[in-house]
């Protein structure tokens, strides 16, 4: 067996092993309340994601933040579960340059097991400036430097996508390894446009075929993901939209293949319509998504899979996944490749029994 | 009537198991579905070959 087949084999059992069993870091999943007043104490009940929380929250200490200048640090943590502690701030009686209303960012750090962030976490309003203000703490430029950092590897923790964020190695590879197959599909094509020969034209449909099929994976995949992260599994969001008209256009490779009978004419045919096709794609994939706001990363004109999306910890799987995806992918066609000629060899030859 | 509010009662069941771990089944969900599409090509292409031995080399194909 050839070399690369079996790379691909274990490039595949790593992402599925290391994508699977590495941990998710810690988060926050909720606080409540949302709302809170300046110049109050405030007890912040805070549950926690994949923290181990135990007796000790002396290990534990947690701040809100408006800005990069203004923080307040929590004056007592207490453990009120497994999964939850409360913490009690002072809030200062006036906000920063005298606002009316801000948004807070909640940062909790647990020794040892790293600091969790979360933006947007309480929105606090001024009191009315007569109002007595119970509390004599104020907004300072603490500056967080010895936060925990833990050393174990681990898969950063999102809100809402939680261990979802494991998909990426699976819906998005499969994407990026559909690209692959179908650039090599449309080089194919053009290859064989200069060389009549139907064993060309043989590769170049194979290689649609896989990354039609990868293209389908991603849609049914990324329907499965939406659902429970985005609350609906169509939603009508762009990216959504323009791979199923892309993936509609590719179909209609196949039906044009089926058409035609004369087995040059078909190559010929599936090559030029295989070149449109390709070109169709680009656009609809790459393009038109980063133009409008949607749900997607990689919309409102930021490129997919950027610094927002991929840390360094999830590069390492996502990477080889993508290859993984692309060199199973190209074994699969290879297959097909080879049934295909040998289907068009035993009906040349009538070597039919 | 109750067959009805059964079957709804289910699907907020099953929304509760998706959305429990941390959503971890979803993800098991996303992986399920590229290993039985896979498995289900693998099927096609073998039976696609066992077809074209069939042809070519004639009756006696185990």
């Amino acid at each position: 067996m050839k070399w690369w087949k079996v790379l691909s084999i274990l490039i595949l059992l790593y992402v599925h092993i290391a994508g699977l069993l590495v941990p998710i870091g810690i988060g926050i999943t909720s606080v409540q309340p949302y709302q809170i007043r300046s110049g109050e104490e405030v007890a912040l009940a805070i549950q926690t994601y994949n923290a181990m929380l135990d007796s000790n929250p002396s290990d534990v200490r947690a701040w809100l933040k408006y800005d990069d200048h203004s923080l307040i640090e929590a004056k007592n943590i207490e453990l009120v579960s497994e999964k939850e502690i409360s913490a009690g701030f002072d809030i200062p009686a006036l906000l920063p340059d005298s606002a009316s209303h801000g948004d807070l960012t909640l940062i909790v750090d647990f020794r040892d097991q790293g600091t969790a962030v979360l933006p947007r976490a309480a929105y606090v309003t001024a009191a009315s400036s007569d109002a007595a203000s119970n509390t004599a703490s104020r907004w300072s430029d603490i500056n967080l430097r010895d936060l925990n950092v833990v050393s174990t590897f681990h898969f950063p923790y999102r809100s809402i996508l939680q261990e979802t964020i494991r998909n990426t190695y699976f819906h998005v590879s499969l994407w990026l390894a559909m690209m692959i197959l179908l650039t090599g599909a449309v080089i194919i094509s053009i290859i064989q446009l200069r060389n009549g020969s139907l064993i060309t034209d043989s590769r170049a449909y194979a290689l649609t075929e896989v990354g039609f099929f990868f293209g389908l994976l991603g849609v049914t995949t990324g329907m499965i993901w939406a659902q429970y992260t985005w609350g609906k599994a169509w939603s009508w969001d762009i990216k959504q939209l323009t791979t199923a008209i892309a993936l509609v256009i590719y179909a209609a490779y196949f039906l044009l293949r089926n058409s035609v009978k004369d087995p040059y004419q078909k190559a010929k045919l599936s090559a030029v319509y295989n070149i449109f096709a390709y070109i169709a794609l680009i656009p609809l994939l790459y393009i038109i998504p980063r133009m409008s706001e949607s749900l997607h990363p990689g919309s409102g004109g930021n490129p997919a899979m950027g610094g927002e999306d991929l840390d360094n910890t999830m590069r390492m799987i996502f990477y080889p996944a993508v290859i993984g995806w692309a060199l199973f992918g190209l074994w699969m066609s290879e297959l097909i490749s080879r049934i295909h000629q040998l289907s068009i060899m035993s009906r040349k030859s009538n070597i039919i029994k | 009537m109750m067959i009805l509010t059964n079957f709804v009662s289910m699907f907020g069941l099953a929304h509760d198991f998706m959305n429990s771990m941390g959503k971890m089944y979803v993800v098991v969900a996303v992986v399920a579905l590229i290993l039985v599409g896979i498995f289900g090509y693998m099927i096609l292409i073998d039976r696609k070959i066992t077809r074209l031995e069939k042809k070519i080399k004639g009756g006696n194909v185990r």
